[in-house]
Order: structure tokens, then sequence, then C-alpha cells
């Protein structure tokens, strides 16, 4: 049924496309939509679920509770610390080398495939860069807006929920769109652990015909999606502004 | 009737706060009864506004017990560690009945004037949006702020913030009002209106314990003043006779130089 759909959309653009594209592109459309379509899932999903791990990680690091701070922050530390390649050639080559005898048979389930691997790698990349943005963010929330919430007797952790990381989100913004689009550069990596994703389709197709056309058409469509994450990003910037009433 | 600590309301024994080696609150003992009204006057720097903190607990004195309505503050007792929050649940039960008016308002810069006033009785005291709304919307009326209910703080002056801040206060029915010098943040022409409102709800008999640089309000609504001078009280008694025949030094050098 999803997969339907994606045939239909990649059907659709393609047969729109072929007028004005050139021979090379018309032949390999669907591989490129494909290959789009893998990407933006995979930033959709990763991004996502990553927003939610980043707001616990946040909370976690400024509780004051060091069974919460120490493993928030060495986690932070070190996804921030490594670059992305090797935290995925890690996880994947390296878990992945101990084989259904080392893993079990759930675990190698997972750790077998690649797209699976490659979404849990960038959702816990962004998280740590993320709970980093919105930790700044609070840092920039006026105290006095937390000791109102407390004042009134609202739990700590409601207070932070409610009243403070929804102004913290509103400061951190900008840099949380900027962290998105550096994201969505960041998963052709992922290509690397064998994701058939826009660059692992590019790649596919540029190892059949060697032309460098290829890596353009590849770029182009990195910029449509990178056009979808900023106008997201202006919208939702646009409505904050509003509901602070500037 | 104002010292007598068997019908005391809220007592404040011993308190010692100091921010490392500066001491800034050196033993500061009061009571209140109930319906009263406590104002703390004294020079910037004085601790005034310590003591109102360390009553809710936003800040955590170092020394000294607080009670409430027979409720003694949770803290652990003076070791050789900071004192800690020992029950966390019954320090915001606490904080739901001391409602506290700030400085800078501290309205909920996200949000709108009404979801200011209803954010406490949905979220903390579990009321439903609808009576939190009808209850919200008599309280704006009466600090007449209704018509801007769909602003968001910043639209508003400074005035009528800290009305809608006092109004979002009244929402969770405190027990005791705090004010942190409610209009020191605030243009002298709009002083007077924040001022009415707190003579309105001292005159309905609300217990109130106020912080405050206006002299007059002091005099004229509290039923009891504390000056306070480097962290101690030296002198405290019925406003007529502490602005009216203050006995320490302190105390009639800082009224000769603020009256």
């Amino acid at each position: 049924m999803y997969q339907d759909l994606k045939f239909w959309v990649s059907d659709t653009i393609c047969a729109g496309l072929s007028p004005i594209s050139g021979p090379l592109f018309a032949k390999t459309c669907s591989r490129f939509i494909d290959g789009f379509l893998v990407t933006t899932e995979l930033l959709a999903l990763a991004c996502g679920i990553g927003f939610f791990l980043a707001i616990a990680l946040t909370f976690a690091r400024v509780s004051g509770r060091s069974v919460l701070v120490w493993p928030a922050q060495i986690f932070v530390y070190v996804f921030r610390g490594t670059p992305l390649l090797v935290q995925l050639w890690i996880i994947y080559f390296g878990v992945g080398s101990l084989g259904e005898q080392g893993l079990g048979p759930v675990l190698w389930t997972f750790f077998k495939n690649p797209w699976l691997v490659g979404l849990l790698v960038l959702t816990l990349n962004t998280s740590a860069y993320v709970s980093e943005i919105f930790r700044g963010g609070l840092a920039n929330v006026e105290k006095g807006q937390m000791e109102a919430a407390l004042s009134i007797g609202m739990p700590w952790l409601r207070a932070m929920r409610r009243i403070m990381l929804p102004q913290a989100i509103r400061i951190a913004w900008p840099a949380y769109g900027n962290e998105l689009i550096l994201m969505m550069k960041g998963s052709a990596l992922i290509s690397t652990i064998t994701v058939m994703d826009l660059m692992g389709q590019t790649r596919t197709i540029f190892a059949r015909n060697f032309d460098l056309n290829t890596y353009l058409y590849a770029a182009i469509l990195y910029l449509v999606l990178a056009a979808c994450i900023s106008v997201f990003v202006a919208v939702m910037e646009r409505r904050f502004r509003r509901s602070v009433g500037r | 009737m104002l010292d007598n600590t068997s019908s005391a309301y809220l007592t404040v024994d011993g308190l010692h706060k100091s921010y490392g080696a500066l001491e800034v609150i050196k033993g500061v003992s009061f009571s209140g009864t109930e319906h009263e009204v406590i104002s703390l006057i004294g020079a910037s720097g004085s601790g005034k506004s310590t003591i109102l903190r360390c009553i809710n607990l936003l800040e955590i004195p170092n020394r000294g017990e607080i009670t409430i309505d027979g409720v003694r503050l949770p803290l652990s007792d003076v070791g050789t560690g900071d004192r800690k929050v020992t029950d966390q649940k019954a320090l915001s039960a606490i904080r739901a009945r001391l409602g506290m008016v700030f400085q800078g308002f501290n309205l909920w810069a996200h949000m709108t004037i009404l979801e200011n006033v209803i954010e406490g009785p949905v979220h903390v005291l579990g009321l439903s949006k609808a009576e939190a709304r009808g209850r919200a919307e008599a309280l704006l009326e009466r600090v007449g702020i209704a018509d801007k209910r769909n602003n968001y703080p910043t639209q508003l002056s400074g005035g009528q913030q800290q009305r809608v801040a006092i109004a979002r206060t009244l929402a969770m029915d405190p027990k005791v009002l705090l004010f942190d010098e409610p209009t020191s943040a605030l243009d002298p022409e709009m002083v007077g209106e924040v001022l009415n409102v707190m003579h309105d709800l001292a005159d309905d008999g609300r217990t109130m314990i106020v912080v405050t640089h206006e002299m007059g309000f002091a005099r004229e609504v509290s039923n009891k003043a504390i000056f306070l001078h480097q962290g101690r009280i030296s002198e405290q008694g019925p406003p007529d006779e502490v602005f009216g025949n203050p006995q320490s030094a302190e105390c009639q050098q800082f009224l000769a130089k603020v009256l």
C-alpha cells in the first residue's frame, strides 16, 4: 500500500519531468526519486524521534541529579565528538560483525538491516546536537518564568515542559533549522552502509554511466529538499513570532 | 494581637541565609495571623526580598524554620552540607497555597493573558478548562484587564502586566499573598493602578506579606511594618509606631531619606 504510493509518486513525477529533463535523467528518474524518498523518509523519522529524545536528554542534563546528568552528558559528548561516518561504521560493520551467534536472533534482525541501523545512528546523532541547541535555548529563557511556575506549585518537570521548553524552542528555532539542513546533508553518509538513499542511488547510477551530470542531478534534488526544510522552518518561525505578540 | 504566636498563621523562626561567605539574612523571626497585612521595608540589600523568597522556598534558607498554617516547610535538618527539600510534593502543595507576585511580573511570554491565568488552575489544581476560564474572566474583570484577555504579555503596559500577574496568582485561590516589590519596575504613572488592586485585596481580608518601597502604602494598608537593616529586624510593630515614632537610629535615618 505504502510502497504503491511511492511508486505512484515516482511515476507521476518522472512522467511530468521527462519532457524537460535530458535523456540521462529520464532514463534513471525512478531511481533518483526512489532514493529521494528514502532520504526524506529517514530524515523525517530521525528528526522526529530525535526531537523527543533531545528533549529528554536536555531535561536530564539540567535536572541537577547526577544519575541523570552524567549519562546524558556523556552521551552528548560521545555523539557530538565523533564523526557520523565513524558512528555508522562502528555500529553497522562493528556491531554487525558479531553476527547472529553474538547478537541473538532479535538484535541480529535489527543490526543486519542497514536502513534500521542508519535510522538509529542518525537519530542518536541528531538528538545529541539538538539537545545542545535546546540547552542553549533554555539558558536564555528568563529565570523568572520558571520561578513563576514553581511559585504556583507546579512540579519541576511539568514547569519545564509547559513553561520553559516552549519558550526555549522558540529561542533555539533558527539554530534548530540549521541542524535540520546539516542532518539532510549528513544523511548522504548512510549510503556507505549500503542504504539506497539519494546518494546511494546516485553512486549506483554513476557506476553504470560515468556521466558526471549524475551528481548534478543529485545536487539539484538535495537542493529541493533543502528548500522544503527552509520553508518549514520559516513557516514555524513566523507562527512562533505571532504567538508572542511581536 | 500582633504577636500572639498561638494564633499565628505564618511563623518565620531564626531565618539565616548566606550566599557563599556573604550572609544576607542574619536570624530573622516574625509571625503573622490570618487577614494580616505585613509590610517588609528597608534599604536595598537589607534582605527583604530574600526573606519573601525563602517563605516559598525559591531560596533555601541555611538555618531556620518556616511554618504555614501548622505545616512546616519540608527542609532537611542543618547538617554539614546544604539543606535540601525533603518532600517535593508537600512543597508543591504549600506553594500552591502561597501566591507570589514578582517585581518583574514574570507572565509566561508564550501564552495569552487568559492562558496565563488558567494555566495554574488547570495544570496544578486540576480544574476543568471551562471552570478555570470562568474564574479567570471574573478575575481579569476585577483587575480591569478583561478586554486584553487574548493579547500576549508583551503587548501590555507594565501596570497592566502586573495586574494580570495578580489575577494569575488569585486564580490559585491562595491563602497568603506574597508581593515582592510589585511596583518597583513600573513607570510612576502606573504605580497607582497596581496599588489600588492591592488595597482592595487587603480590604477583602487577604493575608498578605508585602515587600515594598511604597511607604504610603505600607503605612496606610498594613497592620504590621517590619523594618530590616543589614539582614536583621531592627524595628517592628504597628505602622503608626514604626513610621511615626521610630526607635532605632537606622530606621530614623531610612525614613528621613524616603519620606
